[in-house]
């Protein structure tokens, strides 16, 4: 049988789907080689194996980088690939140690640093450009010619995408962060 | 000792208590990982994420600075002010025996 290629998407509070996802193809012998954008996801054909993916994200200095890595390491983990500063590693399940934090407290501080590094930036964007520009839009009037009326469509489409987004992942955030039982 | 440090490590998570008490000896973090489980009997087994983390935040606030890196692993001891906390965790684990045990 051969490789395969699926197109996924998970927004930013969804590494853990993330994960059983991976975890789930390669139940089904399909093991992860690598993913890029927009979201596709690169297998191997193999036989069924018991393989355990977990993404991390601690964005670091490119002087820290390899004592990040030999962390892993020496904990057992190879590392796969980064993407949008998600680093994702993967283990042979040996009925051990299969997770890559041992409390919530730094489940919880992974989650902010997503929110901080990520999050914030998207709700800036859209606070700071997208609205302003649309508001112009409307309040500038009357648009007859194909181009002005293109535009005016991209950015009405571009802030109902926005819109989308920052919803669902504000409202991801705030169930791992009920799930986590931040105080 | 400011509020912040106060807020964040007074009380400590387990995990936070072992890597300080720990780093009273220069040490890198899969050892201090080596030598929690050997002390907990295998009960306490501090993950990498969790450990990466906890130290990168430790050093950000000073209870523990960067010694060396060899072999691409760091190694850290604890500061003055590190072994402040640590003084205040450990008067507030002796009491909370103390009293558990009704002494």
């Amino acid at each position: 049988m051969a490789d395969k290629k699926e197109l996924r998407f998970f927004f930013l509070p969804e590494y853990e789907e993330e994960e059983e996802y991976l975890c789930d193809m390669a139940k089904k012998g399909y093991l992860f080689e690598k993913v890029t954008l927009p979201g596709i996801y690169h297998f191997r054909k193999s036989e069924p194996t018991n393989m355990i993916y977990r993404i991390d994200f601690n964005p670091q200095k490119k002087e820290d980088r390899e004592s990040y890595l030999q962390m892993f390491k020496d904990y057992g983990w190879e590392y796969i690939q980064d993407l949008n500063e998600f680093s994702y590693f993967c283990k042979l399940d040996d009925g051990t140690d299969d997770e890559i934090f041992n409390d919530n407290e730094s489940r919880i501080e992974m989650m902010e640093r997503i929110n901080k590094r990520k999050m914030i930036p998207l709700v800036a964007i859209f606070l700071c450009i997208i609205i302003p520009q649309v508001m112009r839009m409307i309040i500038g009037g009357n648009y007859t010619d194909p181009v002005s009326i293109g535009f005016y469509i991209m950015w009405i489409v571009l802030m109902f995408m926005y819109i989308v987004l920052i919803t669902r992942c504000t409202a991801g955030f705030n169930r791992l962060r009920k799930k986590y039982d931040v105080k | 000792m400011d509020a912040h440090i106060k807020k964040v490590y007074v009380p400590m998570t387990e995990t936070g208590f072992y890597i300080l008490f720990c780093l009273q000896e220069e040490m890198h973090g899969y050892n201090i990982g080596l030598k929690v489980k050997d002390m907990t009997n295998g009960d306490l087994t501090i993950s990498p994420g969790t450990m990466y983390g906890t130290l990168s935040k430790m050093e950000n606030d000073n209870l523990i600075s960067f010694v060396k890196e060899e072999d691409k692993r760091k190694s850290y001891i604890i500061t003055e002010l590190g072994k402040e906390v640590l003084e205040i965790e450990l008067k507030r684990i002796e009491r909370l025996y103390r009293n558990s045990k009704g002494e």
